[in-house]
């Protein structure tokens, strides 16, 4: 039982009504905040916005690299095909190309892998024919005007080419071929195709080769030639981070994040892109205050009496209908409980990086770039909970509810060891700031910041190309 | 009736009615300001953590079960209380103090004897002036004890502290300040004199 001590009334009779205003300019910073707080912002309702937001930020990013990631792949293939060299038989084999490209309007995939190559070799090297062959075409084909010759080799460059042998035409033999046609007739000394097309002496066209990416030495063998490196490396892996937390209500607990990373290597193998969508699970707590009315005991409370008729006739019996009750205090007592609660947040990170040290088989660089966190689950449902025979009159939560949507930047040193077989493992200390407070809005509290590590095993998904 | 107009009163305010805001201001802020006086001790930073606890009380005012009406006063009290609290722990953190346990020394012999009488009431304003003189240990500890009705029990786990301790605080807050409030009375008493 608490003592009526008489300084504690004292106290109690001089404050019991004292209620001092508050200065005016104290109304206005009211009104003026409260106008930007709407309560039910945290409702269900809300939950839905920021997640759209998300997905299409993911689909978004995704498109983007997988457009890159396809562009390049067609870039890599024509890289790779750019090492064709050609010699006098391949030359003289183009210009019979020609000369039945011009019967089937189909090229051969012999011609095709030359066509594929560099615009410069593609060029001269379908339009470089010797005068004599030119006559030949010019005499065994038939031609229906000369421009002919010049839409069909222009026609010829433009054309895909054919992959399989099955889907070309067959090639017929000259003599095949009905005269239909009037020939053109050539011109001894100058060709009529000479103000469409250059034609140009072989000894030049090795020089442009030689310009070009193509290098062929004096006996037409090929030589390695170095290959700008590019972009293009894929990698997909799953990530786990652990960190800590500081300057939150939760600080010094341990966050736990999963889920599936993505990265690429857009423009130059030194620069990456990575974006990810994961699970962030956070641990968290909420305070309660009990609001009960004490128990102090029961009784048996009389309902009604009711009187049976003695044996003798003459006395009446009673029997008591009882029942028993419980009392509570009027008064009002608090009790605060803690209970543990864990949130669960959908992660997704984007990420830039560059790389300050690159080997065939490690990397180290540093990585830096928003994340976001959308809470998933966020059901607050008030425990049960035990306080004897008490009776609860109500449960007031305490803590803050959690926000939503948080933004952090994210910033850290990334060390990558890439096995023989392409795999990859990463390592990443990392430093996150965040934007807001993970519960609630007060700005005259810091902003939380956490420190953790994050690591990732994957593959990559393309093989990288290695500077000779 | 009032619960009545109470109920309709807090909807209004979770749909962001300005009136109803102001409305809600003028209620309240006048019985918070008086409970953060007493745990801050400083009029200004008093206004502050009033204002804290307004901003708090109405984002939270989805957390707040309307079926019990009928104690959203003693709800946007406890809020206060908390708000209050968080402060005077911020104020010992940044003046790197340990903990809510106060020495202020009070030598027994010095102390009034309980037969002294005490007036009745003062002075609002002198009372809140002579509380925000106790060291903060002793003024939050009294302030829960007195104004709260928290038990020891309940101080003991509110503040980090032993039962022991709180009832110690208590009884050392409630002699100090009896003392004040004596020598408050008896300066009063000269001065009415002197003018007489």
């Amino acid at each position: 039982m608490k003592e009526n001590n008489d300084i504690d009334k004292l106290l109690r009779a001089s404050l019991d009504s004292y209620h001092p205003a508050p200065k005016a300019s104290g109304k206005e910073k009211f009104l003026e905040e409260a106008a930007d707080i709407v309560p039910g912002k945290n409702r269900p309702g809300a939950y839905w916005k920021p997640v759209t937001i998300a997905i299409i930020l993911v689909a978004l990013t995704g498109s983007l690299l997988w457009y890159l990631s396809s562009s390049d792949d067609t870039n890599a293939i024509y890289k790779n095909e750019s090492s064709t060299t050609i010699n006098d038989e391949d030359k003289t084999r183009v210009n019979q190309d020609i000369a039945s490209t011009e019967k089937t309007d189909k090229p051969d995939s012999k011609q095709s892998s030359s066509l594929i190559e560099n615009n410069v070799v593609h060029t001269e090297e379908n339009i470089t024919v010797t005068r004599e062959t030119s006559n030949k075409i010019s005499s065994d084909e038939k031609i229906k005007s000369p421009n002919n010759f010049a839409s069909r080799a222009t026609k010829l460059q433009s054309e895909p080419p054919a992959t399989n042998a099955s889907e070309q035409m067959p090639v017929p033999e000259p003599a095949a071929v009905k005269q239909d046609y009037i020939p053109y007739p050539v011109p001894s000394s100058t060709n009529p195709n000479d103000s469409l097309i250059k034609i140009t002496p072989l000894a030049q066209q090795d020089s442009i080769v030689k310009n070009g990416i193509s290098q062929q030495d004096s006996s037409g063998v090929s030589n390695p030639v170095p290959i700008p490196q590019k972009g293009g490396r894929m990698m997909l892996g799953l990530f786990y981070g652990i960190e800590k937390i500081y300057n939150a209500e939760e600080s010094g607990k341990i966050m736990h994040s999963v889920g599936v990373g993505f990265q690429y290597r857009p423009f130059n193998p030194k620069y990456v892109v990575r974006i990810g969508a994961g699970i962030n699970i956070s641990p968290g707590s909420f305070d309660y205050g009990v609001d009960y009315n004490e128990f102090l005991g029961t009784y048996n409370h009389l309902d009604s009496v009711s009187f049976i008729l003695a044996a003798d006739n003459f006395h009446l019996l009673p029997n008591y209908h009882e029942t028993q009750r419980e009392v509570f205090d009027t008064a009002v007592r608090t009790q605060y409980l803690t209970t543990d609660k864990r949130f669960e947040y959908l992660y997704i990170p984007v990420m830039l990086g560059y790389d300050f040290v690159r080997k065939e088989h490690f990397t180290f660089g540093l990585r830096a770039g928003p994340s976001l966190s959308v809470l998933l689950n966020k059901k607050q449902d008030n425990p049960e909970f035990y306080i004897g025979r008490n009776q609860v009159v109500q449960v007031n939560l305490l803590t803050p509810l959690r926000n939503v949507m948080n933004w952090q930047v994210r910033g850290g040193l990334n060390f990558t060891i890439i096995s023989k077989d392409n795999y990859f493992i990463e390592l990443e200390p990392a430093f996150s700031w965040y934007f807001d407070q993970l519960s609630g809005e007060d700005e005259h509290k810091k902003n939380p910041y956490s420190v953790g590590l994050r690591m990732e095993i994957g593959i990559l998904t393309k093989k990288p190309i290695v500077k000779e | 009736m009032e619960e009545t107009l109470r109920l309709d009163w807090t909807e209004r305010l979770k749909k962001g009615d300005k009136q109803a805001l102001e409305e809600f201001y003028d209620t309240y802020s006048p019985v918070l300001l008086s409970i953060c006086m007493r745990y801050t001790a400083v009029r200004e930073d008093a206004e502050d953590v009033m204002h804290e606890s307004l901003i708090r009380i109405l984002k939270g005012l989805d957390k707040f079960n309307p079926r019990f009406s009928g104690s959203f006063e003693v709800w946007i009290r406890r809020i206060t209380v908390n708000a209050s609290l968080n402060f005077l722990r911020e104020k010992m953190k940044a003046q790197k103090l340990n903990g809510w346990e106060s020495r202020e020394a009070i030598r027994l012999n010095e102390e009034p004897d309980d037969s002294s009488s005490l007036p009745q009431q003062l002075e609002p304003e002198a009372v809140i002036r002579l509380i925000g003189e106790l060291p903060d240990g002793y003024r939050t500890v009294l302030n829960l004890y007195v104004f709260e009705n928290y038990s020891h029990k309940d101080i003991a786990v509110e503040l980090g502290i032993s039962e022991n301790t709180s009832k110690s605080q208590l009884s050392k807050a409630r002699a100090l300040l009896r003392k004040k409030v004596i020598a408050f009375c008896s300066h009063k008493q000269l001065v009415e004199d002197e003018r007489e």
